[in-house]
């Protein structure tokens, strides 16, 4: 009989145990589906941006009036400025009902070289998982400017991977990005060219990519050499879904003045934001 | 009638096939409980998506580096008794067959050792200094099906064809220098029959490889079916119980098929699963109600602890309650044994037909909602459909109620299980 006990309260001490674990289970159970439906419900598909070097969080502003301009719904603007430490700083907020705010994320140190890529490409990191966990949102865009296209390309390849079951990026639009940084042809690899083909495996295979370039001369847009902002060929090509050259020329087409030349507006409006409804509205009012 | 049953299962378990079997996987046994543990560590309290780690937010002050490294050391033992198994199986088969027809059990084992890393040589994968040149699917305590046949069939060639061998304290050298030498013919044939399904296996390229069972996994994981749903979930509980536990390992991992990931979009849209496009998904009703390493063992653990009088086997439930809770079953099933036992084929094939179809039916009444939403890995078996129901309480007290009903069940055949040892130990005495 001894023996007998012994195998009850084993059971009894496992049943009582199960018991304690229910409050604690059930509590973090409703969080996290709370969580995760917020995401699954979630509409906003953010414009996340990133400027290139030796620019602030404010290098967007003009593109963005323009992109606001003659729109009933204006995109809000969230600038979020990353300082080495890790620490943001936020300008700006996103309107509770904007489908697609534009986020702008900016670095303390925004000097060149492949080193400080890197180095970017973590502090955006810092900065997108906390985005992730403030806004819930399920679907994002992405559009980089000269070196903003790089950091978006390496943390395509080593960061993305994390996140790619909650999260999804539809579009990356980059402009002016020299993936070979000022080498002219294919054949002079730079470190971070080299290390981009490496990982292109990695890219996400439903991710439309484009990529603009500008040309103030035959060969250049003034500052970087079209065959270096080319050589994205060789990353995104047959990696990702799709992948398109657009070359823009006109007053507005250097280096510089890239992101607020009429065209380039009207590409990441065609491309990136969806139709404004009002408009859209009016215009497919049915015939009575 | 009952005695007729008990006989029926006393003369099944009275061939050497089945007794080689029971010798060999309670010998197994304290091995694998070794592994169960760290397993249960592994996925229910230390690693990153276990059940505690994430309940009690321990990431928030246990540091990473602290976490990796036992986690780390718990897959070695993990790894150590868990993924090469197939080689103890596959000598400790071949020595007990061996030994019940009084021949040479060691000699035995070590050619049945040799057979088996002969016919799972995989030279076609580039064999760097750090990887061996096996396929390691096959040696995994996952597929012990194939070791234990082929240990059965070395033993049996040492039956015909080694010179009997008769019981010895401690051997003298010389003797020991004849029975190794007597080991040769019996050795070359098993030799020759392991090159033969090397070949076999390299001619046809036949993969033998958890590969093969995909097709079933999936399609369990994705029909809507309930009698398919049923079918599979037999033929998976079938493979499990002899010895391949892939099927039901890869089943207990998240479900991503297309039908389950609509049931958990539609769920958390509407923070309830009443209304799930997919409400009979095989994978769910199988794994929430009536997996192996759900609520049916710990079912027949619960009953062995009321029930037996074995100290050492109740030893083995009381020990395997805790991870089997967790659902981890591999010890116990080895241990009592469960596997290749005859005697719980039957009554666990009923089981898990009996709890998937009174669940179908309970969702069909619109009684229960469905399992949908997801659940952290090694989360109590009793209360996972609970949590996978984001809460149904009616979920809660329906999982009780079946577990009591499974223990009822299991009542009369762990007592006929009991009488049959005792028949053989008995026999065995005289």
């Amino acid at each position: 009989m001894m023996k007998k006990n012994k195998g009850y309260w084993l059971i009894l001490l496992v049943l009582l145990l199960s018991l304690a674990t229910i409050y604690p289970t059930y509590a973090w159970m409703r969080d996290s589906n709370k969580e995760m439906s917020q995401r699954r419900q979630s509409k906003m598909t953010p414009v996340i941006m990133l400027p290139g070097s030796s620019a602030s969080i404010n290098r967007f502003n003009q593109l963005v009036t323009l992109l606001n301009q003659n729109r009933k719904e204006k995109h809000s603007l969230l600038k979020i400025q990353v300082d080495p430490n890790g620490k943001l700083t936020y300008t700006g907020a996103i309107n509770r009902n904007d489908r697609q705010p534009l986020i702008v994320v900016g670095f303390s140190n925004n000097h060149d070289g492949y080193s400080n890529i890197k180095k970017q490409a973590y502090w955006f990191d810092e900065a997108f998982y906390q985005l992730s966990e403030d806004y819930h949102f399920r679907n994002f865009v992405a559009f980089g400017y000269s070196n903003g296209g790089l950091i978006w390309t390496y943390w395509l390849e080593h960061y993305y991977h994390s996140y790619d079951d909650e999260l999804n990026i539809k579009r990356l639009m980059t402009l002016g990005s020299p993936y070979n940084f000022k080498e002219n042809s294919t054949k002079m690899k730079t470190q971070m060219y080299s290390d981009f083909l490496k990982y292109r495996k990695r890219l996400p295979k439903h991710l439309l990519a484009y990529n603009i370039y500008g040309g103030e001369s035959y060969t250049s847009d003034g500052l970087v050499p079209e065959n270096s902002v080319l050589a994205g060929k060789y990353i995104f090509q047959n990696q990702v879904k799709s992948y398109m050259a657009i070359n823009v020329t006109g007053d507005d087409a250097q280096h510089s003045s890239l992101p607020q030349d009429t065209q380039v507006v009207n590409l990441f409006k065609h491309y990136l934001l969806d139709k404004d409804k009002h408009r859209l509205r009016f215009k497919l009012q049915p015939r009575r | 009638m009952a005695e007729r049953f008990e006989f029926i299962f006393y003369w099944i378990s009275k061939k050497s096939f089945f007794r080689v079997a029971q010798r060999t996987f309670i010998t197994l046994m304290p091995l694998l409980l070794i592994g169960v543990m760290a397993q249960t560590l592994m996925t229910a309290f230390i690693g990153y998506d276990s059940w505690l780690y994430n309940i009690s937010y321990a990431y928030q002050f246990i540091p990473t580096w602290l976490s990796d490294n036992v986690l780390y050391l718990l897959n070695s033992v993990r790894f150590a008794s868990f993924n090469l198994a197939g080689l103890l199986v596959a000598y400790l088969t071949a020595g007990y067959t061996a030994k019940l027809f009084h021949k040479d059990a060691q000699m035995a084992g070590i050619t049945s050792v040799l057979t088996l890393l002969i016919a799972s040589y995989n030279g076609n994968q580039p064999a760097t200094v750090t990887t061996l040149p096996f396929n390691a699917q096959l040696l995994d305590m996952n597929m012990v099906l194939l070791p234990f046949l082929l240990g059965y069939l070395v033993g049996n060639i040492f039956r015909w064809l080694a010179p009997r061998q008769g019981h010895k304290r401690f051997e003298q050298l010389a003797g020991l220098d004849v029975r190794v030498w007597q080991a040769v013919k019996p050795m070359l044939v098993a030799l020759v029959i392991g090159l033969l399904l090397a070949l076999g296996v390299y001619l046809f390229k036949t993969k033998i490889s958890n590969a093969v069972f995909n097709s079933l996994i999936s399609t369990e994981l994705s029909t809507n079916n309930i009698l398919k749903g049923v079918g599979l979930a037999l033929l998976i509980t079938l493979l499990a119980l002899i010895g391949i536990g892939y099927p039901v390992v890869a089943l207990n991992n998240s479900n991503n098929s297309g039908a389950a990931v609509a049931n958990m979009n539609n769920a958390l849209i509407h923070s309830n699963s009443w209304r799930v496009p997919y409400k009979y998904l095989g994978s769910e009703l199988y794994t929430g109600y009536a997996s192996l390493s759900s609520s049916v063992t710990l079912a027949l653990i619960i009953t062995v602890l009321l029930v037996m009088h074995n100290r050492y086997k109740r030893r083995l439930a009381g020990f395997s309650l805790f991870p089997a809770m967790f659902g981890v079953p591999t010890g116990f099933l080895a241990g009592l044994p469960v596997l290749f036992n005859p005697v719980y084929l039957l009554p666990i094939l009923i089981v898990v037909t009996f709890n998937m179809l009174l669940s179908a039916l309970l969702l069909w009444l619109n009684w229960i909602p469905a399992v949908a939403f997801p659940v952290l890995v090694g989360t109590l078996q009793p209360i996972a459909p609970f949590v996978a129901t984001n809460g149904s309480w009616r979920v809660l007290v329906y999982s009780i109620i079946l577990l009591v009903i499974d223990v009822c069940w299991f009542r009369p055949w762990v007592k006929l299980d009991m009488k049959i040892q005792e028949r053989v130990a008995n026999d065995e005495k005289e």
